[in-house]
């Protein structure tokens, strides 16, 4: 009887954590689709001219300092305000900004220079496999336990990914094509490293801090280190992130920040309770929520045979990923 | 001394103990470096456990059934937490074994 309602704690739980990483990828999807349309409005839309890079970039150094004050609220209401700087001073706490830095101003400025200098079809397709990365990285470092359903769930995401956001080459020429795969390849493993390190520092830490330091971090690595570059070097970036506390459509991407702080809150949480591995696989599913919730909103999106393909591949990966709970109530062979 | 973050002030004790304890027992070790903090209530250190438990760094020793009917489940490190106490908390923040 005991040992029955211990086994159900444990699933419980463990189910909880898949529910929360499908979520996660759900309202990544949501907040994408959101933070383009910020982008179409002031103080965006006037800046969109002044480079390629300057409006993505701002807006994600925004977007990280809007959710990391979405989730310092979250975590001042749970009272783990003082939690911060107390565990900035340890090991493990230095071991999330790591995580931050690459997954934050590495990957998505890698990102979006892919996007930039290699053109979507390469990046999109590139970046996607992430979660494969990082899977793969998982099972080197921390161990993580992966069945072989895991594994072909991981795959099927990865590949669903692949193929819903699959761009036809469209004849343009890259003139810094390989400088952009390259950056592509940075933004992967960026992104793979991101949920490796982290879930190796949430050994220790509270996953509802780390996500809350992430932020923050990230936001302070943007603001020092790419902001002077989005458009040559100068002050164009700072321009715009200024212009935004003046412009009352900045509410929109709030809302977008909003909505990726609780989705991220989410992922690092998933990361914590069902392994890296199969939070990022859960986690990929954006690109499937992106198409739709960009259908919702934009009222445009044909549905070409990639978005179906890929929809159906997400889905039975995602099915895999979450498996039997009742085998993954240990995520690691610790 | 400085306060450590709530999760390791948990492992910490119980690498001090050397023993298997429940969620009530950690909040009385505990409580008194968390004056007035929400976040230090035995629900929390439960959740925390169970959370560390995944990973690796603590196992289920014993439980049993209170009188409301509540699963009270015991908690004690293993090998793998004893090792990340004396690295990252006891060696660098003091403790018994630094």
């Amino acid at each position: 009887m005991i040992t029955q309602l211990l086994f159900d704690k444990k699933l419980r739980y463990t189910k909880k954590g898949i529910t929360i990483g499908a979520i996660a990828g759900m309202l990544w999807g949501l907040g994408g689709v959101v933070m383009a349309i910020a982008f179409g409005y002031e103080p965006f839309a006037s800046y969109a001219d002044v480079s390629l890079y300057i409006v993505p970039l701002v807006g994600a150094c925004l977007g990280d300092l809007f959710a990391g004050l979405v989730t310092l609220c979250i975590n001042c209401k749970k009272g783990k305000r003082k939690e911060y700087f107390r565990i900035l001073k340890t090991k493990p706490g230095l071991i999330i900004c790591l995580g931050a830095i690459f997954g934050g101003p590495i990957a998505m400025s890698g990102y979006y220079c892919g996007l930039y200098l290699a053109g979507p079809f390469y990046t999109m397709a590139i970046t996607a496999i992430y979660p494969a990365i990082g899977a793969v990285l998982c099972r080197i470092f921390l161990k993580e336990k992966i069945s072989k359903n895991g594994w072909i769930g991981i795959l099927l995401c990865v590949a669903g990914a692949i193929v819903v956001t699959y761009v036809a080459p469209s004849g343009e020429v890259y003139p810094n094509f390989i400088v952009g795969i390259i950056a592509c390849i940075l933004a992967t493993i960026g992104w793979g490293m991101e949920g490796v390190v982290c879930a190796y520092g949430m050994d220790l830490v509270d996953p509802d801090l780390a996500i809350g330091i992430r932020w923050f971090v990230s936001f302070i690595a943007y603001f020092i280190c790419v902001l002077p570059f989005v458009a040559g070097f100068g002050a164009a970036g700072y321009k715009l992130f200024a212009a935004a506390f003046t412009s009352p459509w900045t509410l929109i991407l709030v809302a977008a920040a909003f909505v990726n702080g609780i989705s991220y809150f989410w992922y690092y949480n998933a990361i914590n309770m069902t392994g890296a591995s199969r939070a990022m696989a859960l986690m990929i599913t954006y690109s499937l929520w992106g198409v739709i919730f960009g259908w919702i909103f934009y009222g445009s999106v044909s549905i070409t045979w990639n978005i179906v393909v890929g929809a159906v591949m997400i889905f039975i990966g995602a099915v895999f990923v979450a498996g039997k709970p009742s085998e993954i109530l240990n995520v690691r062979d610790n | 001394m400085k306060t450590l973050p709530l999760r390791f002030t948990l492992l910490k004790v119980l690498e001090e103990r050397g023993a298997a304890l429940e969620p009530a027992e950690l909040y009385e070790a505990v409580k008194g470096q968390y004056p007035n903090e929400k976040q230090c209530t035995p629900s929390a250190i439960d959740e925390h456990m169970m959370s560390m438990r995944g990973v690796g760094l603590v196992d289920v020793k014993d439980c049993y059934e209170n009188a409301d009917k509540q699963l009270i489940c015991k908690y004690e490190l293993t090998g793998y937490g004893k090792e990340k106490v004396k690295q990252h908390i006891c060696l660098t923040h003091g403790g018994k074994n630094a």
